[in-house]
């Protein structure tokens, strides 16, 4: 059997073993949620033109989304690995040593649906619908696991330079500018203009608009999609390479 | 990357050779870099047991890893089971087995799962298969299907030595297989590796423990602040001291004059600086005891304890650097 996917069904079984390691990284976007909800629910009643007619939480979803899927888990996975010699183990094998990363990443991928079913199924409980029906709830899906994925290169690439606990845990604070310079509480034209241009320059706003639409319009709106696509693309291609790169020279 | 089971192919006589081996650590900001080895050269014959003996700190551990292909070599050259470790890292993987210092091993994972995922990457047929007559030949088929944090040191110890067989390798690397081991898990792991030696396998061992080395291994290095400052069969080197030590304890300001005293011993090898005192290797312990008695006495020191004994490996890495390698260990651990 492929040595990646070797790798990855380890991976995964470490993702169903801990729970602990998951929860965390899923109770903060929900609490976010609810918060978020109770405070500004009935300013933004579903009248609000940006809403089209949804609650406030449809608009959120989104958001929480891409909230719960940038952890750091992997990159926690694998400082792991490295304190217990497992990497060593690893690396004496006779393996591609992208397949260590690619593994990883793969476990990503598995927790980042398990965990978008899970952030969707609560928007759901506070009334949220997506618009675009079952194939929008499947990209919404997809498309978060997959940014969860283009996102955990950092935190492995992290973990492969300090081999640190505590500077690995940094990449998740890292993503709290990244998500609240975006249209995250209202849409793009209602921003200050400063913060306007910060949020255009910003990769998460293209991602949240994406799945954004997806959530708001009956119809799908291919270029905020093809945006979204090719920022998860663009992201995750840098990323790892990043991620693969300090592989490469870890021992050095 | 396709893999064969390694012990198909035919090994040259020698195992493992290296030559000017060193190994430099950059400094950072500024400052100098550090040699943690300093230009080994060694030879493992195939099928023996090869010890490296000495303290923590010593260089032990980095020159495993640079044999093993986890530390990139500074300078000189190494080869394992004939193949150039800086020129083909990847066919020098397929030939060793690793079962290094920290234990490799996932405590996520049960036994079993870990054994099979390691067969697997060594595309091991019937990866099932190998891993259970693996768990059976280490005695831990029951606790096979237990997750590894559930497991004690020793059986951690020798499930790591399973994952560094499942390919049977030509040459294992154990880097201090029984360092913080209880005593009945030490003799298990001896026999283990004594086993894996008769199948075969050449094993180079590193450990800070005299009695492991003088039990485990056909030839021992010992190595001293990246140096190796002498090698052979353990009878070897303690036949170089001559046939038995005297320990005398002494106050340290009475050491010189007592080295001058003793210089007149009519059966006298060597002295050295010991921990308490001096060192004196004669050929004949028990005729001399009641000379060296006397011309301690001439000289007007009285010792404090006198003790026969026959050398040691640690008599050995004091003759050869000045300090016993028991103390450094105690220190390095303390």
């Amino acid at each position: 059997m492929n040595e990646t996917i070797l790798l990855a069904r380890r991976a995964v079984r470490e993702v169903w073993r801990i729970p602990a390691a998951t929860l965390p990284a899923l109770f903060i976007p929900v609490f976010f949620l609810v918060v978020n909800l109770g405070q500004v629910n009935k300013v933004f009643p579903p009248s609000t033109p940006f809403l089209q007619g949804q609650h406030y939480v449809a608009f959120q979803i989104p958001v929480s989304l891409v909230f719960a899927v940038s952890s750091a888990t992997s990159g926690l996975a694998m400082v792991t690995d490295i304190d217990i010699g497992y990497l060593d183990k690893l690396l004496t094998a006779p393996i591609r040593r992208t397949a260590i990363v690619w593994g990883r990443l793969a476990a990503d991928l598995t927790r980042g649906i398990a965990v978008s079913i899970l952030v969707l199924a609560v928007g759901f409980a506070f009334g949220a619908r997506v618009k675009s029906g079952v194939v929008g709830v499947i990209l919404l899906i997809l498309l978060s696991a997959l940014w969860g994925v283009a996102y955990a290169g950092i935190a492995i690439a992290i973990a492969l330079k300090t081999k640190n606990v505590q500077t690995t845990n940094a990449s998740f604070i890292i993503f709290f500018p990244l998500l609240f310079l975006t249209p995250n509480f209202v849409p793009l034209e209602l921003l200050a203009p400063p913060l306007r241009i910060i949020a255009r320059c910003n990769p998460v706003t293209y991602v949240i608009t994406g799945l954004r639409d997806l959530v708001l319009y009956h119809d799908i709106h291919w270029g905020s999609l093809g945006a979204c696509l090719l920022t998860i693309v663009l992201t995750g291609v840098l990323l790892t390479a990043l991620s693969l790169r300090a592989l490469t020279t870890f021992a050095d | 990357m396709t893999t064969q089971p390694a012990s198909n192919s035919p090994l040259p006589d020698v195992a493992i050779r290296a030559s000017g081996l060193v190994k430099r650590y950059r400094g950072s900001r500024g400052q100098e870099g550090q040699e943690a080895v300093r230009g080994i050269d060694l030879e493992v014959r195939r099928g023996e047991v090869f010890g490296f003996l000495g303290p923590n700190g010593a260089g032990k551990t980095t020159t495993v890893r640079m044999l093993c292909t986890l530390l990139p070599i500074s300078d000189g050259e190494a080869t394992v089971a004939g193949i150039d470790v800086a020129a083909d890292p990847a066919a020098v993987r397929n030939k060793i087995g690793v079962a290094l210092q920290d234990v490799g091993l996932d405590g996520r994972q049960s036994g079993r799962e870990l054994l099979e995922l390691q067969c697997g990457l060594y595309r091991i047929p019937d990866p099932a298969g190998r891993a259970a007559e693996l768990l059976d030949l280490v005695g831990l088929a029951e606790a096979a299907d237990r997750l590894v944090s559930t497991y004690s040191g020793g059986m951690k110890r020798r499930l790591d030595l399973a994952s560094a067989l499942v390919h049977e390798p030509d040459v294992l690397f154990l880097d201090e297989p029984t360092t913080g081991l209880d005593p009945a898990s030490r003799l298990t792991v001896w026999q283990e590796v004594r086993r894996i030696n008769q199948a075969g396998t050449t094993v180079f061992l590193t450990t800070q423990y005299l009695e492991e080395a003088d039990q485990l291994c056909d030839r021992v290095a010992i190595i001293d602040d990246g140096r190796i400052v002498n090698q052979g069969t353990p009878s070897e080197l303690k036949s170089e001291l001559g046939s038995d030590v005297l320990t005398i304890g002494l106050d340290p300001q009475e050491h010189g004059r007592a080295r001058i005293a003793l210089e007149n011993l009519t059966d006298l090898g060597h002295i050295t600086d010991a921990e308490e005192g001096l060192a004196v290797y004669v050929d004949d312990g028990a005729g001399s005891v009641a000379d060296v008695v006397r011309l301690l006495a001439e000289a007007d020191i009285r010792p404090r304890t006198v003790s026969l004994a026959r050398p040691t490996l640690d008599d050995v890495f004091l003759a050869s650097t000045g300090r016993r390698i028991e103390s450094n260990t105690a220190e390095a651990a303390s």
